[in-house]
């Protein structure tokens, strides 16, 4: 009987806050109709449209995303698109947990790209941008724009080939170092979606640096070369090249 | 005609098998609670399997990075089975 009593008051606290939302509404609605019989004359301010992801949002103003396929099932819920022309969130989801899977992909790839250099030597040379990139969005967002205007001369859409490129780039499996007695190993383990994702673009955006480095070739050039080659699955692109290096480790480490 | 019917038949079924992508389909079921390996990077998943011969079956797996329920990961196999790695 006692449980029947706190169901019942349940439902009567839930009638009269449904009752205390109601009313408030009504009053508001009735003043906002005043209102605009009042100010009928005064310009209105217009509200933000904000469309739907996928439904007529180009990026660049030019390339649709809503022809793009995310054909790896693993990695549809970490590749995201939203519906900006020019991508950037400006830091507002910093503070929250895991804000980075959250975000535009192609803002993404943008601030992978504005980094200091490579971090280690490749192949005998130290690489270094010397703060030409570091802390400068915008300009590497015309960099990107420039190199997706590149491969969409070949009348690909360029961000299905980013999409692709990451799908090929992405490794299965890692290792890690584990010491018995004294002696180092190595141990497979598999990697989760997210870390997946992260560790293509970081790729694709170190092999840009690497393709400008001391030659002809501006950046924006050698990231739509590595885009293609990566999406083709060419044995020539970095990024892959990568993916095939840290399998067979991990392989040999089972 | 049922010879032409089963003579056409793996024709067709073959380009659905074989997929783009190396290894295999799993779902994170649950993840167990605390931290594996000398620095505390790895994290314990029981995945189940999507695809391939051991389908349906729940698998003990070292995962790096950061990965939480309902996530889709790929096994390059579905045989063996994870232990905890200690620190000593």
């Amino acid at each position: 009987m006692e449980d029947v009593k706190v169901h019942e008051s349940n439902i009567t606290t839930e009638t009269q806050s449904v009752k205390k939302q109601t009313l408030p509404k009504e009053d508001v609605s009735n003043d906002a109709v005043q209102e605009d019989v009042a100010t009928a004359e005064k310009p209105k301010r217009r509200k933000r449209e904000s469309p739907v992801a996928g439904e007529g949002s180009l990026l660049f103003g030019k390339y649709d995303i809503s022809e793009v396929l995310v054909s790896d099932q693993s990695i549809v819920k970490y590749v995201r698109f939203t519906p900006n022309q020019y991508p950037n969130i400006f830091g507002r989801r910093k503070f929250k947990s895991y804000y980075n899977s959250h975000i535009n992909i192609v803002e993404r790839l943008i601030t992978k790209l504005m980094r200091g250099g490579t971090g280690k030597k490749v192949g005998g040379k130290v690489i270094r941008t010397k703060g030409r990139l570091q802390g400068k969005k915008l300009k590497v967002t015309h960099i990107v724009e420039d190199a997706f205007e590149r491969i969409s001369k070949s009348g690909k859409n360029p961000v299905q080939v980013l999409v692709n490129a990451i799908q090929n780039s992405a490794p299965i499996e890692e290792t890690t170092r584990v010491r018995y007695g004294g002696i180092g190993y190595n141990v497979a383990v598999g990697i989760s979606p997210r870390r997946r994702v992260d560790v293509a673009l970081k790729n694709i955006a170190l092999a840009a640096l690497i393709g400008a480095f001391r030659k002809k070739k501006t950046l924006s050039q050698a990231l739509a070369d590595e885009l293609s080659m990566a999406s083709d699955k060419s044995a020539d692109s970095y990024a892959i090249k990568k993916k095939i290096e840290t399998e067979r480790i991990a392989k040999r480490a089972r | 005609m049922a010879e032409e019917t089963k003579t056409q038949k793996p024709t067709e079924e073959k380009p659905q098998q074989v997929s783009q992508f190396d290894g295999y389909l799993a779902e994170v079921v649950d993840v167990a609670p605390g931290r594996t390996g000398i620095y505390g990077e790895i994290k314990q998943a029981m995945c189940k399997v999507l695809e391939g011969k051991d389908k349906g079956r729940v698998i003990r797996r070292n995962v790096l990075g950061i990965i939480e329920k309902g996530d889709i990961i790929r096994l390059p196999d579905t045989s063996r089975e994870d232990r905890k790695i200690m620190a000593r």
